[in-house]
């Protein structure tokens, strides 16, 4: 799964000397959290977040009159405010190696570029939804969760006995262990029953350690 | 995998006493984005986000600008509803709870590194991306072969594919040749969308 299949093309951006409110209005009105900056020849010159934005504004408690602090924020525009050193992906990032920079840099988006344009964003919303999409939650069925030994061929045990109960795998996914030597699967299977399931798994010696319909 | 296995014990509070500006600093001592907010017997009345304060004045006191209808999950809620849950809220954050009492705390960034985990970003091995037909069986058949070439399975996720037909499988394998997992993905009838080793 790479960046290109999820990512938001044709991002909403900003023109540097935008005021501050304005770019706040703009945010608000497309529901998007950050804007990538461009120069006039739309080229990408930084990013801004709304948080980048409302503590730029100066607090509600300044002594500053309204009228003052109006013309304050008026005056002040984003490249004033945004971050230059933008780090961005290509399309053919993988969406987790995506995500381990978004975690890493504590950063909630990334502009997406390729030969120097930019052509796309991704954000932690688009990650979250890959996230529901990875676990299957919204789809109904069976959800299982296993304790299974760190093991070559482990996977294919577990899949084989689903498939052989005439199972369908809607989802499966795969966690770190208490300890090195055992993994966690967490799979949502449908055209099976719960007591069909525990028997197979007892068969391969697999414990059980959640099991719920969804 | 479920919230309590990766949620936050002991989470940071604020008192509704207190002032923005005192949650502020806590926020940012702590790096969080939300703070529940607590009573004196420490029942849970209130969350409170980085945002709500900032668009607040600085001396009034939590209690005026906190959202008191709070959302909360418990800990034995399946981690990718929890995630459904914020999605669907658009809330980052979801206080956990056990018989009334705030046991825990579960955040966007917790789901993050759980996504991560999943697809074992910080393990290396070779990355395999392909459309698989939407049939019973065909993972069976996938994890089966990659067995068979005495190839280890550190991540195996399931997407969405392009259409109903097919859906789309990446998997992290370590000690296989990489041609020869290709080749015999392919003669399984799967299509190979990337391959990378990282």
């Amino acid at each position: 799964m790479l960046v290109r299949e999820r990512m938001s093309r044709r991002p909403v951006t900003i023109p540097a000397g935008t005021p501050v409110t304005d770019a706040l209005r703009t945010m608000r009105r497309r529901g998007v959290r950050r804007l990538p900056v461009l120069d006039d020849n739309g080229r990408m010159v930084g990013i801004v977040s709304e948080k980048d934005l409302l503590y730029a504004a100066p607090s509600p408690a300044t002594s500053l009159s309204i009228y003052e602090l109006h013309d304050r924020l008026t005056r002040l525009t984003v490249d004033e405010v945004m971050s230059r050193e933008v780090i961005t992906v290509g399309p053919d990032t993988p969406l987790e190696e995506a995500a381990r920079i978004m975690t890493d840099h504590k950063i909630g988006g990334l502009p997406v570029m390729e030969d120097g344009r930019l052509v796309g964003i991704i954000t932690e919303t688009d990650i979250f939804k890959v996230f529901l999409e990875m676990l299957g939650a919204r789809d109904s069925g069976l959800r299982l969760t296993l304790d299974i030994p760190e093991r070559k061929g482990e996977m294919a045990r577990l899949t084989t006995a689903i498939a052989e109960l005439g199972g369908n795998i809607l989802a499966l996914g795969t966690f770190l262990g208490d300890d090195p030597t055992t993994a966690v699967v967490t799979v949502k299977v449908e055209d099976v029953s719960l007591e069909q399931l525990q028997a197979a798994m007892a068969d391969l010696d697999l414990t059980i350690v959640d099991a719920r319909e969804t | 995998m479920l919230v309590v296995e990766r949620m936050t014990t002991h989470p940071v509070t604020v008192s509704d006493e207190a002032t923005v500006a005192q949650a502020l600093a806590i926020i940012e001592e702590h790096k969080l984005r939300h703070l529940p907010v607590v009573d004196k017997e420490g029942a849970l009345i209130g969350i409170i986000s980085e945002k709500d304060l900032l668009r607040a004045k600085e001396d009034d006191p939590v209690a005026g600008v906190m959202t008191r209808e709070v959302i909360t999950v418990t800990e034995y809620t399946a981690i990718e509803e929890a995630a459904r849950i914020m999605a669907d809220h658009q809330i980052s954050s979801l206080p956990v709870m056990r018989d009334g009492r705030l046991v825990g705390i579960i955040t966007e960034t917790d789901l993050f590194n759980i996504f991560l985990e999943l697809l074992a970003a910080r393990e290396p091995g070779l990355r395999l991306t392909m459309l698989v037909p939407e049939e019973k069986g065909m993972l069976a058949n996938l994890t089966n072969e990659i067995a068979a070439m005495g190839g280890n399975i550190l991540a195996l996720s399931t997407f969405r594919g392009e259409d109903p037909t097919n859906r789309m499988v990446t998997v992290k394998v370590s000690d296989v040749d990489g041609d020869k997992l290709v080749a015999i993905m392919e003669a399984l009838g799967m299509e190979i969308v990337d391959v990378r080793e990282d």
